[in-house]
């Protein structure tokens, strides 16, 4: 007679099989072997796929490479990716425009890099909201200054 | 981008894994494998994303997963059981059966190289194992002809 509910599911053999329980589980689930021949064995029949597959390809992984596979290969570690240095190409004129705005850029992260070049633009913004303000009210002055000469006149 | 000396080493694995992945263990079939080892190797150089460091593996073998997905044939070589009873297995299943069992990666691993989360893995892994216990079982039970006309259907 089997349980309603087997305390021990497939699934829970299956990563006791592949050693990704937990310890205290691990105990439990091995108890539960010992009084129960049918998990056992399926347990060990899994082992034996296992074996199989290891016997019938292992042999492949013996072989040697062939040199059409290991021919392409990139001799040494060629840098960087190439959106990286795109970033960094852009970077350089954007620091001779505002060299105060991001000082010593070159342990950065890519967020912090694209923060600062977002900096610069709301900094160059600003600039120049602040200058055409500057203009408005110069304009208003001389308007203002211009208007009660001609009166004079 | 990885290096020579940090690909060579997975290569063998990579083909072990790209010929169980067919069903196939021969070595005239090797070939065909191969360069679909070679094509996944080409695709994670490329990649700017994969870098030389933990994640190059399950990248290897995920782009190989990729490239044989849909593109199944069905000439199982790999035993008079084995190659049968691998390739009656849903894809999915048999790459996250091979990729622990036979490859040795951890369920974060597989779950990394299939885009999946553990949990799933875990759900195909446990299925895989009971589809080929059955398999066995029903070749044992029912004798050759039997498994011959199992492998006639699919």
């Amino acid at each position: 007679m089997s349980p309603p509910r087997p305390a021990v599911s497939d699934a829970e053999l299956c990563a006791f099989l592949d050693s990704e329980t937990s310890s205290w589980r691990r105990a439990e689930i091995e108890a539960w072997l010992a009084i129960h021949p049918d998990c056992a064995a399926r347990l060990a029949g899994w082992r034996g796929h296992q074996r199989l597959l290891h016997a019938t390809f292992n042999g492949i992984a013996r072989e040697p490479l062939p040199d059409f596979l290991t021919a392409p290969l990139p001799e040494k570690r060629v840098a960087p990716f190439p959106h990286a240095i795109a970033a960094q190409k852009s970077r350089q004129p954007s620091d001779e425009i505002t060299p105060r705005a991001d000082p010593g850029t070159s342990g950065q992260t890519i967020n912090e890099r694209r923060m600062g070049r977002w900096l610069v633009l709301a900094l160059i913004i600003v600039a120049l909201a602040g200058l055409l303000g500057l203009m408005a009210s110069g304009l208003q002055n001389s308007l203002a200054r211009s208007s009660p000469v001609h009166e004079t006149r | 981008m990885p290096s020579r000396t940090e690909i060579l080493p997975l290569l063998p694995g990579l083909r072990r894994f790209a010929a169980a992945l067919a069903g196939r263990a021969d070595p005239d079939s090797l070939r065909e494998t191969d360069e679909r080892v070679l094509r996944a190797v080409h695709a994670v150089l490329r990649d700017p994303l994969v870098d030389s460091g933990q994640n190059l593996r399950p990248a290897l073998y995920g782009a190989l997963v990729r490239l044989q997905q849909g593109r199944e044939e069905l000439k199982p070589t790999a035993g008079p059981d084995l190659g049968p009873a691998l390739l009656a297995l849903p894809f999915g299943h048999r790459a996250a059966l091979l990729l622990v069992v036979l490859e040795g990666f951890s369920y974060e691993e597989a779950a990394t190289a299939l885009g999946l989360n553990r949990h799933i893995v875990l759900g195909r892994l446990t299925t895989a194992r009971q589809m080929l216990s059955r398999h066995f079982d029903a070749r044992q039970t029912h004798g050759f002809r039997h498994a011959r006309h199992l492998r006639l259907v699919k």
